[in-house]
């Protein structure tokens, strides 16, 4: 029985309700507001507004947190959308596409469903959180309702577990892969950092290894008896499991992609790869469920002048999740720091079932979050002023899974478009502009932010209690 | 170059791309970056913005533009804010 099962009458802790997002603007002068809101766009925690006739707000929200306010603030007033602009100005980079992944916390902190919002200090972080050591993080394809709640990385040929996401440095445990290589010579794959994806359902691990200055990569593929989220240590997962070797070749290779791609490892054996290098984005469907590891190419990107992981630890590929964990996108801006939007989606069951979504959009950025049983939204910092908050909605949960041929036309629901066909590998409609009807959070000019929320609510539970089952 | 635009007239992706649903179709140059590139819905015709410069050359200006945009509405806001103000002190 996999832990998305009821077992002995409890719930796995980790589950959680439709997921929520936090929004949060204003002129940080005399207004300023933060609002959760759920997969049905109703509010479900706000604790601050503060509606000012005088500059009082010194720190933001219930918290007076020091990062962001009008004055007193170490970062500045996320006031408006540059988010054309490098994450060093900070107050633009709330609006990055980088902002969001699958983990419950944002590259800049986190809120609580009812509200409560925190930044992680993020000046002089010094390598420290899940900002700039966020790319280390494995995929991770889970069990319906959940998120990861332990945090792995691979550094090399180093696997490790740190403890929380906020200090990313000494990690809690480690495993050295080199003493489960069967074939791959270990010095020779062993440019970059390497990337790792889990599929929880299969208890299946796979990580990728790059060869220097070639597209060649070897990926090793660990089904383990004992799952990885469960484990009391590393070495109980290595050692319990069966190792598999594949030679695989990627469609191009370079800096960006010897460290960072996004590996969703499908429940029927397949495995979806995705990487950005340079100005494109590429994505390959192997089979690695038996002993020859088949490609499927899908379609390259091209996207225009944008930064991959060389240029920024904190640029690496995102992947988001539905809720159901159904389908899983992996992303990455279309322009400079975090506007518009490139990603590939897969089917976790059978990640030959791909589709891309492609924003163009140059002037505000972002995020990209789960919305209710099997749904992904994309979120758009435009202006508010005279109109709400730009939201596109896509839903996948009447969408076939299971890959027929190349040319099978499917439908995806979309906000923007109603049920939209779509074949294998074509391109959905993520038309800016799909008005959300939330309102923004001042009368005149305003840019929404977002961030993360930590705890999606289930039943009355309003907070995440730790462990798992 | 042929290429796929949103029913608004936002660019969506070049005309390579099989599009199954309903969407416009424009001629544009080639070799420009999307994101410059929209559907004049009267004239059906392609626009190109700031046309003439290269995409390094229209990157910069857009950050100039971004930037100006910024800082004119924040003059507005005060603007706003004070008249609002004065007319309150009025009342009073």
């Amino acid at each position: 029985m996999k832990l998305s099962s009821i077992a002995g009458g409890i719930v796995d802790p980790r589950k959680e309700g439709y997921p929520s997002f936090c929004l949060f603007g204003g002129d940080y002068n005399s207004f300023s507001q933060v609002k959760v809101i759920g997969s049905d766009f109703q509010n479900i925690g706000s604790p601050y507004a503060a509606g000012c006739n005088t500059t009082m707000s010194y720190g933001h929200g219930m918290l007076a947190d020091p990062m962001f306010s009008y004055s007193h603030s170490d970062a500045g007033t996320p006031s408006s959308n540059l988010s054309t602009q490098d994450y060093s100005i900070y107050t633009t980079f709330v609006q990055s596409l980088h902002q969001s992944d699958q983990y419950p916390m944002s590259a800049y902190g986190s809120t609580s469903p009812s509200g409560y919002q925190s930044f992680n200090n993020f000046i002089n972080e010094s390598g420290i959180t899940k900002l700039s050591r966020g790319y280390l993080l494995i995929n991770q394809v889970m069990p319906e309702g959940m998120r990861p709640r332990r945090f792995f990385g691979m550094q090399g040929n180093t696997f490790q577990e740190f403890a929380t996401l906020t200090q990313m440095v000494n990690p809690i445990d480690t495993f050295s892969l080199n003493t489960k290589v069967i074939s791959r010579n270990v010095s020779t794959f062993a440019t970059g950092n390497g990337s790792a994806g889990y599929n929880e359902r299969t208890q299946t691990l796979v990580t990728l290894h790059s060869n220097g200055s070639s597209t060649a990569v070897i990926a090793t593929k660990f089904v383990s008896t004992v799952n990885l989220n469960t484990c009391n240590t590393l070495k109980e997962f290595f050692d319990a499991s069966t190792i598999t070797e594949y030679s695989l070749t990627m469609t191009t290779n370079g800096s960006d992609s010897y460290t960072d791609k996004v590996v969703v490892v499908g429940d029927n054996g397949w495995v979806g790869v995705s990487y950005r290098e340079s100005t494109n984005m590429y994505a390959t469907a192997y089979d690695l469920s038996g002993g020859n590891a088949t490609a499927i190419n899908f379609s390259t990107q091209g996207m225009t002048t944008s930064y991959g992981v060389t240029q920024g630890t904190y640029y690496y590929t995102k992947m988001n999740t539905t809720w159901d964990g159904n389908w899983a996108m992996a992303y990455t801006p279309y322009y400079y720091y975090g506007c518009g939007c490139f990603g590939f989606v897969f089917s976790t069951q059978d990640p030959r079932r791909s589709f891309r979504i492609q924003n163009t959009n140059s002037a505000s950025g972002g995020m990209i979050v789960p919305y209710g049983k099997s749904g992904l939204r994309y979120m758009c910092g435009i202006n508010t002023d005279s109109a709400s908050v730009s939201i596109i909605s896509w839903d996948f949960k009447n969408t076939d899974l299971n890959y027929s041929s190349a040319a099978a036309t499917t439908y995806i629901h979309s906000n923007a478009a109603g049920a939209q066909a779509v074949n294998n590998d074509g391109i959905l409609n993520s038309a800016v502009n799909a008005y959300s009807g939330i309102t923004g959070f001042y009368y005149s000019t305003c840019y929404p932010n977002f961030q993360t929320v930590n705890y999606w609510p289930l039943n009355g539970k309003i907070s995440y209690e730790g462990g798992a089952l | 170059m042929k290429y796929n635009f949103y029913v608004n007239g936002t660019a969506w992706c070049d005309g390579k791309e099989e599009i199954l649903e309903d969407h416009l179709v424009g001629e544009g140059p080639e070799g420009v970056a999307l994101w410059r590139l929209s559907l004049d819905l009267n004239t059906k015709k392609v626009v190109v913005k700031y046309e003439g410069l290269s995409d390094s050359e229209a990157e910069k200006q857009l950050d100039l533009d971004l930037q100006a945009q910024h800082e004119a509405n924040i003059a507005k806001d005060a603007e706003k804010r004070a008249a609002s103000e004065a007319a309150a002190l009025k009342v009073a």
